[in-house]
């Protein structure tokens, strides 16, 4: 196969060769040169106005003050004028030579590009479900990762930032939620090549200075092409081209302060030592049992801090800012045979810890270097040829331990610490030295104290290398028929990550002490180390080659276009190990045919052929069609005189798309047998391993996918777009184990999974925008979005519970990943047990423990007078808030412009655990809650109470319930950007184009539910990086 | 005009939908193979059957499913309360505390939950067992029945462990399809299956006991192969639980144990297994008890002949039941209770205590008789106390005899502690397995039986006494003892004098419980016993220590109660089945076959 495909592409070089021979430049056809100036309706100059001519061989921009001088030599009758946003303008030149336009503004950009991917569509012709952002857009937000740019700018799309380590971070991106259940990201295709794998990883190389736009495909219409990987939608993300015209520098350097938006509670340590008392008392242990008064009032005074220290790791090991420097450069040109774009971008970010080591720095620190270079070329009349290359070198520092374990670990000592290191400790008799001192301190029950990740482990250096190349032909084959066009891609992508290792460990000691005197007491068998190397490298690689057909014509008032590509995929993993080492293979093929009537009926059909290594032969390869049609009714005569309706469409789509991800085991369709040598008899010599029993039927889940859709253009200024949808999944791969009992011996991880589950995912998107050019100085924009997706595991083979259980099923019929726990009794006002007849009344058996005063009260939902597994109810909302929404707007005033973006989610809980919540992590650790727990006292005077009862050991409390089930919808200022551009005289003093400084801020300010402060509504926990705040100052100089 | 034009497109368009549709024939047909999967070392099982040493290699894998005996357990019994009780998240704690569902059980047990991976093994050895019947594999038939029999005795010892744990269960004794039918399937009775384990156990005895055969030996590399010894040792094990109180449903009478307890004991003793006696140095090992614990097992049985069958690794216990004095440790582990430091009778075979005068067992009623002296209560003990428990003052170097003394007074190297899980909660550590050479770099210490002989003299001794009295002799073929002698046999290896003669049926029961507890001590049998015998609520009420305080050269010894277990309920005398595993089985059969109090 992949001979012939090396064969296929050397016969079309071949071919474009002999047409090269054929087309050395032929004498110049007779030049025309046309100029002129754009403005807009106000008569302002529009700068980067693309002109082109009629046969598209010719073309330039306008400059800074709108004007343009293009050189036509293809015989071209007409040019055309476009920007973004802009109706597209068409002008005859036929006896001219200076051609002076003015753009109209358009709401709904009609006259745009949309990029799906392996094809275009002008926004008026689409019938599916689309919405776009542009780089423009992204470019307002100082932040490191492109991911986190997304939040509030696309409707339908989810995000959420799961991990926020400043060079790291990562938000999960979902298109209209979830499609199976399980939690799959979209198809992400850059610059029309799919990227399979760690796809999100991808997209953290991409700066967003360098994207033209990112779009996203939601329904079945778009997404059939795609085949199997198309259900989970797809983000088509565009970069910039170079375009006709002079050379043009665009300079961008940006300086950022991060900051933490939450920092949870840290106590001091009297008041730690009180809390600990409090838990022990409440477990029966006593008044004072672990501190007594003398000690906490000793810990209060802070006047002998050799002994009652008030250890605080968060002041003593973070940074309160961690700085972010950004500089980018784009250079741009090109004329009518070669045209550029080169980005350089440069970023540096660290040291958000305080650290000691004087031999070495372990501190966080990160640069990244990443580039890209688009080369379209016109070989001849027929052929056009280009190359895109792109590539990012990241260098990463960390403590040998990394970033995140640094960062949780604040938490695990307690504030009654000494330390962080020991003192030398001399014989009081003969001064001989009893303990050398400089050794970290650690608790009986923290493993490894901050103060050792930080400055004992050593620290690791990793070198992310990621290249990516294309090499792409375009043959126009107007000579087989007009419109016809075809191309051919190869394209390679490579990750490398080389982990250079500089580690030691370090012995640990607990503080003891005997007769007032400190003790050093050393614990484990670690020793300290010198540093050690060593080397980790992981490598991926994708290889793609696609070949398509095109076909474009109008044909009066009938426009007819087709589409059809062939697509290989070959990707080798980071797995090292087989069957993961084993090459990914996929063959996708589809094919598009559209029409449109007077740009009023327009229909399209699209068909997927798709299949993967995954599949056995007979059930490989899956076919996804889809329809899609819009009738354009503003365009019909009886509306076409109604003034305040600029536009009106609606849409309807209907059709398959499908998903291979489905989390099968490799070649799920066979059987695993292998024999090896060894086993626990060594007479018997060899030991055959039965692996996973193959399901010979196994195939990809098909979603059948829904879209209805209306836009509408009110008074050319205010656009507004209801999209509704409902996706259907009847072949969902789900685990048999659910329903196979383990006696039946074989590993349930063994058994085939099967084509029987069910899914279901319903919501609407709407959005409106609103644009007015007031006048030639001031502009106004405001926009809205609102999504919403509601995901129903229908059947997943979940067996039922038997009666005595209050929900009998868990899973089947609530939305993925709904968890389950036990209900506070709120009948008494509080949900606690207040006093021991109260829990005598209540006459509840827990099955796991003995609730004590200040204890939960749960309901028993089954009534049997038994709390356990069976009065569990439903709690939160699944794994994906419900609604996502957005509001942004803008200023243009003169030079200033400014603009912000509200962004939030809603219908969203779920319940919190660990560290932080609960109170007995370690040697206890309190978070905010825990300041107002339960006690008889707080309970008599009716002061407000937050948290149960303390314990020093797992109560009944720490169960899954909803007292901790927190609301996690918010709304955040996400972003604000003003700016101010100098006056041109300014600018030209330097020899500038323009030049302009910019304030701009992300994460500003976030209001929430959340019944503690310790954690955002993003986060996992207490314990995991918080989402970080940027204030950023920038200047952007363009030459 | 304009039709024309469009028809010519059309027919253009023709002749490219056929060269499209041509390409991409082309293009599948060639792609089916590139999507294949590549040979990668894959065979079928029909593969496996038909070459000797793949046959080999699958009864190997039959191998290897029994959870392996750890001193862990003892923690959760009343032998000893563990010293990572401290931490909050702790199993112990849990299981203390009686904070175990039948979803959480597994974090929180001894073994976890180990039914699946027992039925894993069973269902291995049905794979073996249906195909060997009918395997083209070239091999002599006495090699293929010698086969047969380690998996039918393999499958005996799942089984058995299965129903020491869960009671009853589904016996399934063939391979299953993929889509079986699981409707029709119930829990069989405990009976019900030890009859499927005694017919295992009779189907591998049937095959002769030469060297190609089902053999006594263990010849080279043999090492954990299934003997003849080790079906009997099955047997016994399952007819004694078969026949106590918790399990008995008239099906299995005392008087049948006691037969099939005495063909197992007689076969073993007439086949070179006795118990092991070899006097130690004194800088090695107090008696040849001590030193057995810590001798390992071999595949020649060239010097311990006691052993029937170790599934388990040598233990590290310095590390993780160890003296915090020894570097490297991790933590003390089962610390051996005040309450199993009271069984210890006194070296002239009295016992030191008989009861307690109190509710909490803080005030010991003292036998005058037996020479206990409370304010050295260490003295004139069984030796096995000396073997298998680390108290205060005891010697820690065997080699130094007046070297370092084991310290656990407040104050001491290896005093009591609530806070640190490196030094004991009772004022014990355990030394039973331990070789005090052991340490960092060197581990000599030694695994926990899961059969040896002495198991199978006590067992005979307690059905013998339950069936006749401890007198009443038991015959097979030559074989000839009472319960009595069968104890005393136990006892003089360890240098403890006979029971008394004329002892009641009663009085004999309560001193050989007392016997086996000390025996048996901290080898997972007291956590099944109790709950064989069903005094469950009775023993694991709560544990005690001893804090030791220390003035001058006196010691003072102050008894301590752990707070109450509340893992002393009837539900705690099973395992639960998973959950999950009951979940299905409801959906499938309509029966809940989950255990009595565990969300039945």
């Amino acid at each position: 196969m992949k001979q012939k495909i090396i064969f296929k592409i050397s016969l079309l070089i071949t071919f474009v060769l002999i047409l090269f021979v054929d087309a050395t430049i032929k004498a110049q056809d007779l030049e025309k040169i046309i100029n002129g100036r754009v403005t807009d309706k106000f008569g302002k100059p529009l700068n980067g106005v693309t002109v082109s001519s009629e046969n598209k061989n010719n073309g330039t921009l306008t400059n800074v003050n709108g004007y343009y001088t293009i050189n036509i030599n293809d015989k071209s009758k007409g040019i055309t004028f476009f920007q973004s946003g802009y109706v597209l303008e068409k002008v005859s030149i036929e006896g001219q030579d200076k051609v002076d336009v003015k753009l109209e503004f358009d709401a709904h950009a009609n006259s745009d590009i949309v990029q799906l991917g392996y094809s275009t569509q002008l926004r008026s012709a689409i019938s599916g479900s689309v919405a776009t952002v542009s780089g423009k857009e992204l470019e307002k937000s100082p932040v490191a990762n492109l991911t986190q740019t997304l939040a509030g700018r696309l409707s339908g799309l989810t995000t959420q930032e799961t991990f926020s380590e400043l060079s790291r971070a990562n938000t999960n991106l979902f298109i209209r939620g979830l499609s199976a259940g399980r939690q799959n990201g979209p198809l992400v295709i850059i610059d029309g090549i799919p990227t399979a794998y760690n796809s999100n990883q991808s997209l953290e190389y991409i700066t967003s200075n360098e994207i033209e736009s990112i779009t996203i495909l939601k329904d079945a219409s778009t997404q059939a092409l795609y085949g199997i990987q198309g259900a989970n939608g797809v983000l088509v993300v565009t970069t910039k081209r170079g375009k006709k015209g002079g050379l043009q520098i665009n300079g961008r350097v940006d300086q950022s302060f991060n900051q933490v938006t939450t920092k949870p509670t840290f106590y001091n340590s009297a008041e730690y030592a009180q809390m600990r008392n409090q838990a022990a008392f409440n477990d029966g242990l006593g008044e004072n049992h672990l501190f007594s008064q003398a000690q906490i009032e000793n810990y209060r005074s802070g006047q002998n801090p050799g002994l009652y220290p008030n250890y605080n790791s968060y002041e003593m090991f973070m940074n309160d800012i961690t700085r972010m420097q950004r500089v980018g450069v784009n250079v741009t040109g090109g004329n009518d045979n070669v045209q550029f774009f080169s980005n350089l971008n440069f970023m540096h970010v660290g040291g958000q810890f305080k650290s000691d080591q004087d031999r070495y720095d372990a501190n966080d620190n990160n640069t990244w270097i990443n580039y890209r270079t688009n080369v379209d070329m016109r070989l001849n009349r027929n052929l056009r040829g280009y190359v895109r290359l792109s590539g990012n070198i990241k260098r990463e520092r960390t403590p040998g331990s990394s970033n995140a374990d640094v960062y949780s670990s604040l938490f695990s000592m307690p504030p009654t610490t000494l330390g962080p290191l020991t003192e030398q400790l001399l014989d009081p008799g003969t001064g001989e030295v009893q303990h050398p001192g400089y050794q970290v301190i650690t608790t009986e029950r923290v493993q490894s104290p901050t103060y050792g990740m930080l400055n004992r482990t050593g620290y690791w250096r990793h070198t992310v290398t990621n290249i990516t190349s294309q090499f792409g032909l375009d043959l126009d084959m107007n000579f087989l028929t007009k419109g016809l066009s075809a191309n051919g891609v190869f394209a390679y992508q490579t990750n490398s990550v080389g982990s250079l290792g500089t580690t030691q460990n370090y012995e640990r000691y607990v503080v003891g002490i005997e007769n007032d005197n400190l003790v050093f007491i050393k614990k484990g068998d670690e020793q300290n180390t010198p540093l050690a190397y060593s080397k980790n490298h992981s490598y991926y690689y994708h290889l793609t080659y696609k070949l398509g057909l095109n076909y474009q014509r109008d044909f009066g008032k009938h426009q007819i276009g087709g589409m059809a590509y062939a697509f290989y995929q070959n990707l080798t993993k980071a797995d090292i190990q087989s069957p993961g080492l084993l090459p990914y293979n996929r063959l996708n093929t589809g094919v598009e045919a559209t029409y449109g009537y007077d740009n009023r009926y327009l229909i399209k059909f699209d068909l997927g052929y798709s299949g993967s290594e995954q599949y056995a032969r007979d059930t490989r390869f899956t076919a996804t069609p889809a329809v899609s049609a819009a009738w354009v009714l503003s365009n019909e005569a009886f509306l076409d005189n109604l003034d305040w309706v600029s536009n009106l469409k609606i849409r309807a789509s209907y059709g398959k798309t499908a998903n291979d991800q489905s989390g099968l085991a490799r070649f799920a369709y066979y059987d695993n047998v292998t024999v090896g040598r060894g086993g626990p008899i060594g007479y018997h010599q060899y030991i055959i391993n039965e692996n996973q029993i193959g399901n010979p039927y196994i195939q990809a889940e098909i979603a059948t996918k829904q879209n209805y859709g209306v836009d509408l253009v009110l008074m050319k200024s205010l656009a507004v777009s209801l999209d509704v949808f409902s996706e259907s999944m009847k072949n969902m791969v789900v685990d048999a184990g659910a329903t196979i009992p383990l006696y039946q011996g074989i590993p349930l991880a063994n058994y085939p999974q099967t084509n029987t589950g069910e899914f279901k995912n319903q919501g609407y998107e709407f959005t409106a925008s609103y644009t007015r050019h007031i006048n030639a100085n001031l502009m106004l924009n405001l926009g809205g979005l609102f999504s919403y997706a509601k995901n129903t595991l229908i059947n997943s083979n979940e067996p039922l519970k038997t009666s005595d259980y209050s929900y009998r099923k868990w899973k089947d019929g609530y939305a993925y990943g709904q968890q389950f726990g036990y209900l506070v009794d709120y009948s008494n006002g509080n949900g606690f047990f207040n006093s021991p007849e109260e829990i005598n009344n209540s006459n509840l058996a827990y099955g796991f423990g003995q609730p004590r005063v200040g204890d939960l009260k749960y309901r028993d939902l089954n009534g049997d007078n038994q709390i356990d597994e069976r009065d569990k109810a439903p709690i939160g909302s699944g794994v994906l808030p419900r609604f996502t929404y957005g509001f942004s707007g803008g200023v243009t005033y003169k030079s200033f412009d400014l603009s912000f973006l509200l962004q939030g989610v809603g219908d969203y809980s779920s319940t919190y655990s660990g560290t932080g919540v609960y109170e007995t992590s370690f040697d206890g650790v309190f978070g905010d809650l825990h300041r107002n727990a339960w006690t008889a006292e707080r309970y008599a005077n009716g002061e407000e109470i937050t948290a149960p009862a303390l314990s020093t050991l797992k109560s009944v409390n720490h169960e899954s319930n909803d007292f901790y089930n927190m609301d996690r919808s918010y709304l955040r200022l996400k972003n604000v950007e003003l700016a101010y551009t100098l006056p041109a005289s300014v600018s030209k003093a330097i020899a500038a184009e323009k030049i302009r400084f910019i304030l701009s801020g992300q994460n500003l300010i976030t209001w929430d539910n959340m019944k503690t402060k310790d954690f955002g509504p993003e986060s996992s926990g207490y314990t995991s990086f918080p989402v970080y705040r940027a204030y950023n100052f920038g200047v952007n100089v363009i030459f | 005009m304009n039709s024309l034009i469009s028809y010519q497109n059309i027919f253009n368009m023709k002749k490219i939908n056929i060269l499209l549709v041509v390409l991409l024939t082309i293009g599948l047909v060639s792609c089916q193979k590139q999507l294949d999967l590549p040979s990668d070392g894959r065979i079928t099982l029909d593969q496996v059957f038909s070459d000797y040493n793949r046959t080999r290699g699958y009864l190997n894998s039959c191998y290897g499913y029994t959870p392996k005996p750890y001193m862990d357990r003892a923690s959760f019994s009343d032998e000893a309360q563990d010293a990572v009780d401290i931490t909050p998240e702790s199993k112990y704690n849990m299981w203390y505390a009686g904070n175990v569902t039948s979803v959480s059980f597994s974090n929180y047990s001894p073994d976890g939950s180990p039914w699946g991976k027992l039925y894993e093994g069973i269902r291995k050895c049905n794979v073996f067992l249906e195909n060997i019947k009918t395997a083209t594999v070239y091999a002599p038939e006495q090699e293929k029945a010698a086969w047969t029999a380690q998996a039918h005795t393999l499958r005996a010892l799942y089984y058995l462990q299965l129903i020491k744990r869960y009671g009853g269960v589904p016996i399934i004794d063939k391979p299953l399809v993929v889509n079986n039918d699981f409707s029709q399937d119930k829990r069989a009775s405990f009976s019900e299956v030890v009859k499927f384990i005694l017919e295992d156990c009779d189907k591998a005895l049937a095959i002769p006991s030469n060297r190609d055969g089902f053999s006594w030996q263990i010849f080279d590399n043999q090492f954990g192969i299934m003997t003849r010894a080790v079906a009997y040792a099955i047997k016994s094990q399952a007819i004694t639980f078969a026949a106590s109180p918790l399990w008995a449903d008239g099906t299995y009478t005392w008087e049948q144990a006691s037969a099939i307890n005495a063909e197992a004991l007689a076969e073993c003793i007439a086949n070179d297994y006795k118990l092991f006696d070899e006097t130690p140095a004194a800088d090695i090992a107090q008696n040849a008890y001590a030193l057995y614990f810590f001798t390992s097992s071999n595949d020649q049985r060239s010097r311990d002949k006691e052993t029937i069958y170790q599934a388990g690794d040598p233990m590290e216990v310095w590390r993780s039941a160890g003296l915090p004095t020894n570097p490297g440790m991790d933590k003390a582990g089962p610390c051996p209770s005040q309450d199993l430091v009271d069984s210890y009778e006194m070296a002239n075979g009295e016992a030191p205590i008989t009861g307690y005068a109190d509710a909490n067992k803080l005030v010991p009623i003292i036998n005058a008789t037996s020479g206990y002296d409370e304010s050295d209560p260490y003295a004139g003990r069984d030796p096995r106390f000396y073997a298998s428990i680390y108290y205060n003052t005891a010697v820690r170097n065997l080699d130094q005899p007046n070297g370092k003394r084991v310290q656990t007074y407040v104050g001491g190297t290896e005093e009591i502690s609530n806070l640190n899980p490196k030094h004991t909660r009772t004022g014990y550590y355990l030394r039973k397995f331990n070789n005090y050479k052991s340490g960092l770099n060197n581990n000599a210490d030694g695994a926990i039986r899961l059969f040896r002989l002495a198991e199978l003299y006590l067992n005979f001794a307690e059905s013998a006494n339950q069936s006749g009295g401890p007198d009443a002799p038991v015959t097979h073929g030559n074989f000839f003892m009472t319960a009595r002698e069968a104890v005393n046999i136990i006892r003089a290896r360890a240098g403890m004098p006979p029971f008394p003669v004329g002892m009641t049926k009663e009085a004999f029961e309560a001193k050989y419980r007392n016997e086996r507890r000390i025996e048996l001590a901290f080898e997972e049998h007291r956590f099944f016993d109790v709950r064989r015998w069903k005094i469950l609520d009775q023993t694991d009420k709560a544990v005690h220590g001893v804090r030791i305080t220390r003035a001058g050269d006196t010691f003072s010894y102050g008894r301590f109660k752990f707070p109450e277990r509340s893992s002393n309920s009837e539900k705690f005398l099973r395992y639960p089945i998973d959950q999950s595993e009951v979940d299905k089985m409801v959906e499938l059969t309509s029966d809940n076959w989950q255990n009595p109090g565990w969300l039945d």
